[in-house]
């Protein structure tokens, strides 16, 4: 996965200049990265890890064992430089291409871990240490923006997909329920009355029409829409008409639904559809929520796979190294293992340059680097920046057999959980199931679960995995470390990892220190994607055709 | 698959120089010439386009003809010649019906093959062929689950050899009815074995019936646009008649009928429109004797369905004459 060609390529960049310098190969910044290059910037893109994709990575685990050792050992990575900052200011004023700057101003970088309260349940045999884990699955919507990017950017004749299988529910009685994904699964379904079939279908099709592509996929009787099932014009304008009604609607999404006559178990399943296209229920407004449903429904069409949602095939820190691809045929520069130490600033606090860990000077107009990154502003305030309070908990887990059967390829799904707080909070957990084949004789499932309650989080996750494994008796523990002590001793449980990754407060300073920042870890790229095309924009005054 | 033409792509010769090789084939099977040679440049043409019925006679005669070739050999060399025959024979059909699955005159060949090998072969060879046939029928629904020679071809297997479908069969269609159910075929084929396999039970056919209206529901209610499970609906309304028996079983049951029209009643609040509906509802009232609101239901499909005026204007006089 690593390429260790560019580790050691000791490019001379002593009098580089770039357009951009990209900081971290996170999937926000690899898109900007092959955006800007194949846009005509000189790009240099760096990172301090010696792999590519950031958070967003693909690791082995004795990779990702390593990566998480390091995240205990530093909660600031911040290196040494080889000079000190006089030094520096010395070498930039001899430097001939820094001499028409009078007054130059070094504002020192760090670089945060995002990983915190790292826990590790370890009885991984040998063989597992070839098992892939991605720090930040991601499950990309078959149709939209983000797809868009991979065919215009190219980057998709690098990457392999394959569809997400069956989409769950976790229900309170730690039921899974499938989420019924096209006209076969809502005919076949025996939880739903005729009447919700009724209603679920006529949604469906309506915010189907939104999508004007949606009829240059044939219809096949794994979608939406029958085979060679053709709209009538007349009534596809009367449902024009009805969805534009919806999305002007000022109410929020549970409301509206309830005009429409859904019941629980329906809302639970555009629930479930929303947290897989990145957006949440409670906060999301109805015409995204219409906008995305057609999305999906276009999505089904036009994959013929059970649901409109596609897995990176080798994980999503492929889609990283396919875009950094991109960008390096473009003429964009890869340094990995080089962190950013400095940034060079005018008198006008404009950047004007960057020195890296091994005492390069690199002089540039634009850099981007995620939130992560953390600048000190001037001499006298060196404060660290509050971190955020928000954050998401993350675990791990990797399993010889499947948690969510029948376990073939890969399975999504989504629960609510009321925790046993002071206030009986109900938290989101999201997790993917990847079957994957660690080598001939061995299969194993890689779990993921998610949850962005900073406060509760950590037990959400451990409460839902124990309904998912022993329904019944769910309601046994409360306490996390007994729920700790309790995973310890699942069936088949081979390596397990909880941990808490922070989001740092994004700061946005358009032409200041900073030209621009990207906030990291908002989880999906479908959400992200249009802050990057925003950059984009701003970088290169020219808006991103798709 | 559906609504595309059978024939996708053209033949691989131009067509000046296909026809000529037509033409060179049909006047072999005049002269009756059965060398390997004539062979050869018969099943080429057949290949190519497997609608030409009269090599696949002439194919038929071929058999034949061998057949009373190979009569007088031993028992054992008869059965090798014989089973050598017929897997080429099969073989051919099945490069042809690859090409093109929809031409009437290969499956026909398909069931001359069988009938023949019925007829001359012991029942250990003709029971692996029927077997084979069912499993390639199978195969071929999977890939295309609407192409109904595959079901027509299915159920005259079964006649041939002589056997009344079983829960299997039933479990097979139910199946494809699962993967999906806007397939006329799949419903067609049901509406075939289920008076056939509850013949003599009327208590287990009225359960049947029963759960089948039930699953019909589930697929109305889906997609209420779709004509195929209206129609099977319709057929297990009038009492799921078979061709042999003119009885049916829910002649005199109209509580069910009662419950059917509060159903349609339903689907009609949410989908007012629908056309089928509003047809079957019709139906319904006009068994009950209720001309009123069965009239009413034809003038609200006539503004509908204007195309259509004329059938709802004759549905109406004949109902008035019978009333």
């Amino acid at each position: 996965m690593v390429h260790e060609e560019a580790i050691n390529m000791d490019t001379d960049l002593k009098d580089g200049y770039f357009d951009v310098v990209v900081v971290g190969t996170g999937l926000a910044e690899s898109i900007l990265a092959a955006l800007l290059a194949s846009n005509g910037k000189s790009v240099l893109h760096l990172d301090s890890k010696p792999f590519y994709g950031g958070d967003w990575a693909t690791l082995s685990l004795s990779k990702l064992k390593s990566y998480f050792a390091s995240c205990y050992l530093s909660e600031n990575g911040v290196s040494e430089p080889k000079k000190t900052p006089t030094e520096l200011q010395d070498a930039i004023r001899q430097n001939e291409h820094f001499q028409q700057y009078t007054d130059i101003a070094l504002l020192p970088v760090l670089e945060n871990s995002s990983f915190s309260d790292v826990q590790i349940v370890d009885s991984a045999e040998e063989w597992l240490n070839r098992a892939m884990v991605d720090l930040t699955p991601q499950i990309i919507l078959g149709n939209g923006e983000t797809v868009d990017m991979l065919v215009q950017t190219q980057a998709a004749s690098y990457l392999e997909f394959r569809g997400v299988d069956e989409i769950f529910w976790l229900d309170e009685s730690g039921q899974l329920q499938k989420v019924p994904t096209s006209r076969n699964d809502i005919f076949r379904s025996m939880l739903l009355t005729p009447v919700e079939k009724r209603i679920f279908m006529k949604f469906l099709k309506t915010c189907a029409v939104y999508e004007p592509s949606l009829f240059q996929y044939e219809g096949h009787d794994g979608g939406i829409l029958s085979a060679g099932q053709v709209v009538n014009s007349s009534e596809e304008i009367a449902e024009m008409e009805q969805v534009q009604k919806w999305c002007d609607c000022s109410l929020c999404l549970d409301n509206w639904l309830d005009e429409l006559h859904f019941t629980d178990r329906l809302k639970h399943y555009v629930f479930a559809l929303l947290g897989c296209c990145g957006e949440k229920y409670e906060s999301c407004a109805v015409a995204t929520a219409v906008e995305r449903i057609s999305q999906y429904c276009c999505a089904v069409q036009r994959f013929r796979i059970s649901s409109g949602f596609l897995y990176s095939k080798y994980g999503s820190g492929d889609i990283c190294e396919a875009l950094c691809r991109r960008c390096a045929i473009h003429g964009g520069v890869y340094l990995l293992r080089r962190q950013v130490t400095y940034l060079i600033c005018d008198s006008s606090s404009q950047v004007i340059g960057l020195v890296t860990g091994n005492g390069d000077l690199i002089r540039c107009s634009v850099v981007i680097g995620s939130t992560s990154l953390e600048v000190k502003y001037t001499d006298s305030s060196w404060t660290r920046r509050i971190s955020s309070d928000k954050g998401r908990w993350k675990l791990y887990l990797i399993l010889d057999r499947p948690v969510l059967l029948p376990g073939k390829g890969v399975d999504l799904f989504t629960s609510h959980l009321v925790v046993q707080s002071q206030n009986n909070e109900s938290c989101l957990v999201e997790g993917i199931q990847v079957e994957q084949q660690v080598d001939s004789v061995h299969t194993v499932y890689v779990i993921y679960l998610s949850c962005d309650d900073v406060e509760n989080g950590k037990i959400a996750l451990l409460l839902s995995l124990q309904k998912l494994m022993h329904p019944i008796d769910s309601h046994l523990c409360h306490s996390s470390s007994d729920l700790w002590q309790l995973l310890k001793q699942f069936p088949g449980l081979k390596y397990a990892c909880i941990g808490f990754c922070r989001d740092w407060e994004p700061i946005i300073q358009l032409g200041h220190y900073y030209s621009c920042y990207l906030t990291k870890d908002i989880h999906s790229i479908q959400t992200q994607i249009d802050q990057v095309f925003h950059l984009y924009d701003y970088i290169t005054h020219r808006e991103w055709q798709s | 698959m559906h609504g595309v033409r059978s024939y996708a792509e053209p033949p691989e010769e131009d067509s000046a120089r296909f026809i000529s090789l037509a033409k060179e084939a049909l006047e072999t099977c005049k002269q009756r010439d059965f060398s390997s040679q004539a062979l050869s440049l018969v099943n080429r043409v057949l290949e190519l386009n497997p609608d030409e019925y009269s090599l696949w006679n002439y194919h038929k005669r071929f058999v034949l003809n061998e057949i009373e070739k190979i009569m007088n050999y031993e028992p054992a060399s008869f059965q090798e010649a014989a089973e050598q025959l017929f897997d080429s024979e099969f073989e051919l059909t099945q490069r042809a019906l690859y090409r093109h699955p929809k031409a009437y005159s290969a499956w026909q060949h398909r069931i001359f093959l069988l009938k023949t090998a019925k007829y001359h072969l012991p029942s250990k060879i003709y029971e692996g062929y029927f077997k084979k046939e069912l499993e390639i029928c199978a195969k071929l629904l999977d890939l295309d689950d609407r192409n109904f020679h595959g079901w027509a071809h299915r159920m005259r297997v079964g006649d041939i050899r002589g056997l009344q479908p079983s829960r299997e069969e039933l479990q097979f269609v139910t199946e494809r009815i699962y993967g999906n159910f806007s397939n006329y075929s799949a419903w067609h084929h049901r509406s075939r074995i289920l008076p056939i396999l509850f013949k003599d039970q009327r208590d287990q056919y009225y359960l049947a019936v029963q759960e089948d209206l039930e699953l019909v529901k589930q697929a109305i209610f889906t997609e209420p646009e779709d004509q195929s499970a209206w129609f099977y609906f319709r057929w297990l309304l009038r009492g799921a008649p078979s061709y042999q028996t003119t009885v049916s079983v829910l002649d005199i049951d109209n509580e069910i009928l009662k419950k059917e029209l509060c159903i349609l009643e339903e689907l009609l609040t949410l989908e007012p429109k629908c056309k089928w509906a509003l047809l079957t509802k019709f139906y319904l009232l006009q068994i009950f004797g209720d001309f009123d609101n069965a009239e009413t239901v034809l003038t609200t499909l006539q503004k509908l369905d204007p195309l259509r005026n004329g059938y709802y204007m004759y549905l109406k006089e004949k109902m008035r004459r019978s009333s």
